[in-house]
């Protein structure tokens, strides 16, 4: 029996404390017999083993932060440069704010001083602190507080000295001032407008919240605080502060975007989530997202996890009651019922927008959440409804992939896509302009219809939307005794479910909508105009071509009848035709007509800048497809500066035109050019697209393929990398998009000589592809003919050859490219085995393959060197000498100086040569061949080894 | 730091300063956001420490040790923080102005830490092994398997201990009060 009072006491706590009722008493009762000065305390222990109240855990945590705030302030008084610090303001994320005032001159200045906290002085925060300096020097709008000065202490702290903004918290003043909610939008649209000029300056502000936009008595909201902005400007990326996870910490939790919580690297969309929460409570005067939330887990998790209210029920649910009837009090003219029914409809659409989880679903730019504000304001029809055309357009690539993938070559595919792209943002554009015009009562009847539901929606998405609309479209066929009204129901129900997605349904009820409308269409054009416009979309989107441009050319035939040639509004007619002609394969055809729509744009106004843009870069597009490449290059080149005036540097389709232009350079081998642009598009392209974002992915993946051709194999597997990583990430190990990494790591392996790292990729890619695909799926084939090509080349004949043999069978399936890649290899490896006569036959075929591709286009360099080789295995020297000289004066003349497949063109050339005993001729081509292979792929590469071998001092 | 895990207390001695540098910085990182809503586990705090400071892998019990000096230069850390702002409070030139209304101040986090403080050093002249084991849980954020792979007590043994512990600290604490 333990003797220590401690020990004493421990073993009665470990007995009792697993004892309960009658035994626990009788128990207790015996130890205050055995230990009646110990019981009491006992007792206490037992108590206290009970409550779960109070844990160490928080004091801990209370210690920590306590441990880590600013001590003393022994500022106050002190003289900054020619400023004196009279008050402290505030202690920010990164050190204190005080007033300071200057009284040097003969006037005087009071400006906010901020210091950077000593204990914050590492070179991470420094780096952060400088670079609000530096943010804060180019921005210079009269929504930003703006910089004044800025200097170091006499310990070395950094301060930067700024206006000072004597105001309240945004939404404090709303409510003080009781603001109406048109007065609170608009001072709202201030904000936007201040955050979409630091968008085009390239900062992103990444911390937008109430406390840091404060308007003062002028009514002026002043943004604050860039303190954990990011600088997007490439040329200041050494300023940014590192993208961590400490980054998401920085920030407030409830004003975090599901990308930030996820410590994901930030864009524009980030601020415009931000500027939804902050709408949202201006609203309300609540949270998205629910109230009890506290912990900055849980509210981590609803912002990744929880779909957000809808800003009207919040403010009709009973727990939100005493902060919504504040909201109206201060609005003595809007009681609680009509406040719900502002917020219902258009304005929880535009928040929920903003809320997206997915970025690209959100407003694109502050300026478009401002202008569908400003839509809003006066009445007319919001964009905010259904999904946005990043997002269909994603819907699309995802549906379509396979038979993409399957039936065309690679890059000719992601062409189309760039297109298909753009074409995209005018039909949108297309269809808001239709959308304004539509009858009030229309619309208010569809908002009836949804607001009926809309409680039951408050979780739903797309599918009770789809409910709606039925629900909807089930009204309209009770009203047949109004057949006009009925067809605009019709138009504006059928479109809805064209941005749903269902498009057969909506081709339906567009079709019946036309027939509806018809009898009093000379009254009406517009009615029939937007009817069969949208029929027409609706049967594009569904494949029915030829339709649809029967539709469309019906719409345009009315329109011009109506309105004369020259309306502005058929320029999207012409365009929306051109789209199509290009998109069944009928460029020459779709040419004129974007060029009539350019035309008719002409001197148009600014809103038709977009549609402008929209018409000349799809032609690009199709001068691109017909091969007429100067004048691709030259409408690309030209319109990029406009685009970047009209769109914005970040936008999307900014950013994909940069990349359109880089493939037309390609396609002319003007490497260093595209190479340029591709960059610049990968540059953007990380700042405005979360990662896994397809044509993130795609630009860097053209930009790898530049690097590769120019020599750069480094870079351009480190691209590859990359990429891989990332769909490992968002698409996984077992997905197509992963082979097709493989696919291009292995490409660039192969160029670079390591055949045994291309064997290895090659055959990974296949045996995937082959898993998802099966054996005709255009990735299996293609990774097939590669990892025969790796074989051979290490002599192995055999495995090359049955490769060959399986994917012979499914070469249809491929592009012409790739079907050449094919009979190249077939000959290669026939010419190798000492079967030249059969090899004959498959370089007969890859000449007609390439019939249509003019004679010094430089593409064909590699090819004929190939096909020079295997006339070379097989001892027809001349014939050999005839192609391997072609392509040595391609490459000379078409390829960069020094260009290592330049240079193997003019190896196999001066290996002929030396075949032929012309040494004379051979020798010098060998050595500058060996050079620039030399300076390429290093002393060991294989082909260097060869060339070395036939020359007479290596 | 990898002989450490066997016994080479050095290596340990030679990583104290550097534990403590990084703890501290990171913690101060932690809350450069002004919202007071977060809950700060100092599992966090230690596994960044770890990450930053042991950037080669080591095997899982060499880690559990690692978090055992973290725990307690944790406790260091917070009580010369806790008992340097107790004097400046005293002299009374730190009136703190809060410009943000969601920045909820808590009772007194100061002499709330120097109170555990000064209960556990108690508690440490009773059994110094319950003391370690509140330390690498509270201070270090360990789990019990992390302590059990420290000291070599079985996870029951440490659940037995921990929960004496807690209810003698607390009843200590709710004296003092």
């Amino acid at each position: 029996m333990a003797t220590d009072p401690f020990k004493i006491i421990e073993q009665a706590f470990a007995h009792a404390s697993d004892l309960t009722g009658d035994a626990k008493i009788a128990f207790l009762k015996r130890f205050k017999k055995t230990h009646p000065d110990l019981i009491d305390q006992l007792e206490r222990l037992l108590d206290s083993d009970r409550e779960s109240g109070k844990t160490f855990s928080g004091s801990v945590e209370a210690a920590i932060k306590a441990a880590t705030e600013d001590p003393g302030d022994h500022w106050l008084g002190r003289q900054l440069g020619v400023w004196k610090l009279s008050r402290r303001l505030g202690s920010g994320g990164m050190g204190a704010v005080f007033l300071a005032s200057r009284s040097d001159d003969e006037f005087q200045q009071t400006a906010a001083v901020k210091i950077m906290g000593s204990q914050l002085l590492n070179a991470d925060a420094s780096s952060r602190f400088r670079a609000e300096r530096q943010i804060l020097s180019n921005l210079n709008h009269p929504n930003i507080a703006s910089l004044i000065d800025g200097g170091t202490t006499d310990e070395d702290l950094p301060y930067l000295v700024m206006e000072y903004v004597d105001g309240a918290r945004i939404d404090v003043h709303c409510d003080s001032n009781g603001l109406s909610i048109r007065e609170r939008l608009s001072l709202f649209v201030e904000v936007c407008d201040a955050i979409d000029y630091a968008h085009r300056n390239l900062v992103v502000h990444r911390d937008l919240k109430p406390s840091n936009i404060l308007v003062p008595r002028t009514g002026t909201p002043k943004l604050l605080d860039f303190g954990i902005a990011k600088l997007l400007d490439p040329d200041q990326l050494e300023l940014t502060a590192p993208q961590t996870s400490d980054d998401a910490r920085a920030m407030t939790p409830e004003y975090a975007s599901p990308e930030q919580v996820r410590g994901e690297p930030v864009s524009v969309a980030s601020d415009v989530y931000a500027l939804g929460v902050l709408l949202f409570r201006l609203l309300t005067g609540h949270s998205p997202y629910d109230a009890s939330l506290t912990t900055r887990h849980e509210i981590e998790s609803a912002i990744l996890g929880s779909a957000p209210r809808r800003p009207s029920d919040v403010v009709t649910s009973a727990s939100s009651e005493a902060a919504s009837l504040q909201l109206s009090k201060s609005n003595p003219e809007l009681p609680l019922k009509k406040l719900r029914q502002r917020l219902a409809g258009d304005l929880d659409n535009i928040v929920l927008k903003c809320l997206q989880k997915e970025p690209e679903r959100r407003y694109a730019t502050a300026r478009e959440l401002a202008s569908d504000i400003d839509r809003f304001l006066d009445g007319r029809a919001v964009l905010a409804r259904g999904d946005s055309w990043a997002y269909r357009a994603k819907k699309f690539l995802t549906r379509n992939a396979r038979p993409v993938a399957a039936g065309v070559a690679v890059i000719a595919t992601i062409v189309a896509l760039v297109g298909f792209y753009t074409v995209r943002l005018a039909d949108e554009r297309d269809k808001a302009q239709l959308a304004a015009a539509e009858a009030t009562e229309v619309s208010d009847f569809i908002r009836d219809v949804f607001f009926s539901a809309a409680p039951r929606i408050a979780q739903g998405r797309d599918v009770t939307a789809l409910d709606l609309l039925e629900q909807a479209e089930a009204q309209i066929d009770e009203m047949s005794e109004q057949p006009l009204l009925q067809g605009r129901l019709m138009t504006l129900i059928g479109s809805s479910l064209n941005g749903l997605g269902e498009y057969e349904k909506s081709a339906v009820l567009l079709s019946r909508a036309v027939d509806n409308i018809e009898p009093f269409a000379a009254d009406n054009v517009d009615d029939m105009v937007s009817a069969l416009g949208r029929l027409a979309e609706a049967q594009r989107n569904s494949g029915d071509f030829e339709p649809s441009l029967e539709n469309r050319r019906r719409a345009l035939a009315l329109s011009r009848e109506a309105y004369g040639d020259a309306h502005y509004e058929n320029a999207a007619f012409h365009n929306m035709i051109g789209a199509t002609l290009s998109e069944t394969g009928r460029c020459d055809e779709a040419i004129p007509e974007y060029q009539r729509a350019t035309e008719i744009l002409k001197d148009a106004p600014e809103d038709y800048a977009a549609l402008k843009l929209s018409a000349q870069a799809t032609q690009a597009v199709c001068f691109d497809s017909l091969g007429r490449y100067a004048e691709a290059e030259a409408v690309n080149r030209s319109i990029i500066p406009e685009m970047e005036r009209v769109s914005g540097e970040l936008h999307p389709n900014t950013i994909n035109q940069y990349s359109n232009l880089g493939l037309v350079l390609a396609r002319q081998w003007k490497l260093e050019e595209a190479i340029e642009h591709f960059e610049i598009a990968v540059e953007r392209g990380n700042i405005v697209w979360p990662a896994g974002n397809r044509f993130r992915a795609t630009h860097k993946h053209y930009l790898s393929i530049m690097l590769g051709r120019a020599g750069d194999f480094e870079k351009a597997l480190e691209l590859q990398r990359e990429i891989a990583a990332s769909t490992l990430e968002f698409d996984g190990p077992d997905s197509i998009s992963y082979a097709i990494r493989l696919y291009g790591s292995g490409s660039l392996s192969a160029s670079n000589g390591d055949l045994v790292a291309a064997e290895r990729y090659f055959r990974e890619a296949a045996e995937l592809a082959d898993s998802i695909y099966g054996d005709d799926g255009a990735y299996t084939i293609m990774s097939r003919i590669y990892l025969a090509r790796s074989l051979r080349q290490q002599g192995q004949w055999e495995q090359a050859e049955d490769m060959l043999g399986k994917v012979a069978p499914h070469i249809d399936r491929i592009g012409v490219d790739h079907q050449v890649n094919f009979n190249l290899e077939r000959a290669s490896l026939l010419s190798q085995t000492d079967r030249g006569e059969q090899a004959v036959t498959y370089l007969d075929a890859v000449m007609s393959l390439r019939q249509g591709t003019p004679e010094r286009d430089p593409s064909w360099a590699q090819p004929l060197t190939q096909m020079a080789s295997a006339y070379r295995h097989m001892g027809a020297l001349e014939r050999a000498k005839d192609l391997s000289e072609r392509a040595h004066r391609i490459g000379q003349e078409g390829l960069p100086n020094e260009n290592w497949i330049a240079a193997l063109a003019t190896a196999e050339y001066a290996r002929v040569l030396a075949e032929l005993d012309e040494s004379a001729a051979s020798q010098p081509l060998a050595k500058a061949a060996r050079n620039a292979l030399l300076s390429t792929f290093g002393p060991d590469d294989y082909r260097v080894a060869q060339l070395s071998s036939i020359l007479n001092d290596p | 730091m990898k002989n450490w895990g066997s016994g080479d207390k050095a290596a340990g001695d030679e990583l104290t300063p550097l534990i403590y540098d990084e703890l501290h910085k990171r913690a101060e990182r932690l809350f450069r956001g002004e919202n007071a809503a977060h809950t700060l586990q100092p599992t966090a705090l230690v596994h960044e420490a770890y990450a930053k400071l042991i950037k080669v892998d080591i095997d899982w019990q060499d880690r559990a040790h690692f978090f055992a000096l973290a725990a307690r230069m944790m406790k260091r850390l917070l009580i010369n923080h806790a008992n340097a702002r107790l004097a400046a409070k005293r002299g009374g030139d730190a009136i703190k102005v809060t410009l943000f209304d969601d920045q909820v101040a808590s009772a007194d986090p100061d002499s709330d830490l120097l109170d555990l403080a000064a209960a556990l050093k108690k508690l440490e002249a009773h059994d110094a092994r319950k003391a370690e084991l509140v330390e690498m849980k509270y201070f270090g954020g360990m789990t019990t398997e992390e302590i059990s792979a420290v000291t070599n007590l079985s996870v029951a043994t440490i659940g037995r201990d921990l929960r004496f512990a807690r209810a003698w600290l607390k009843d200590q604490l709710s004296e003092g009060a």
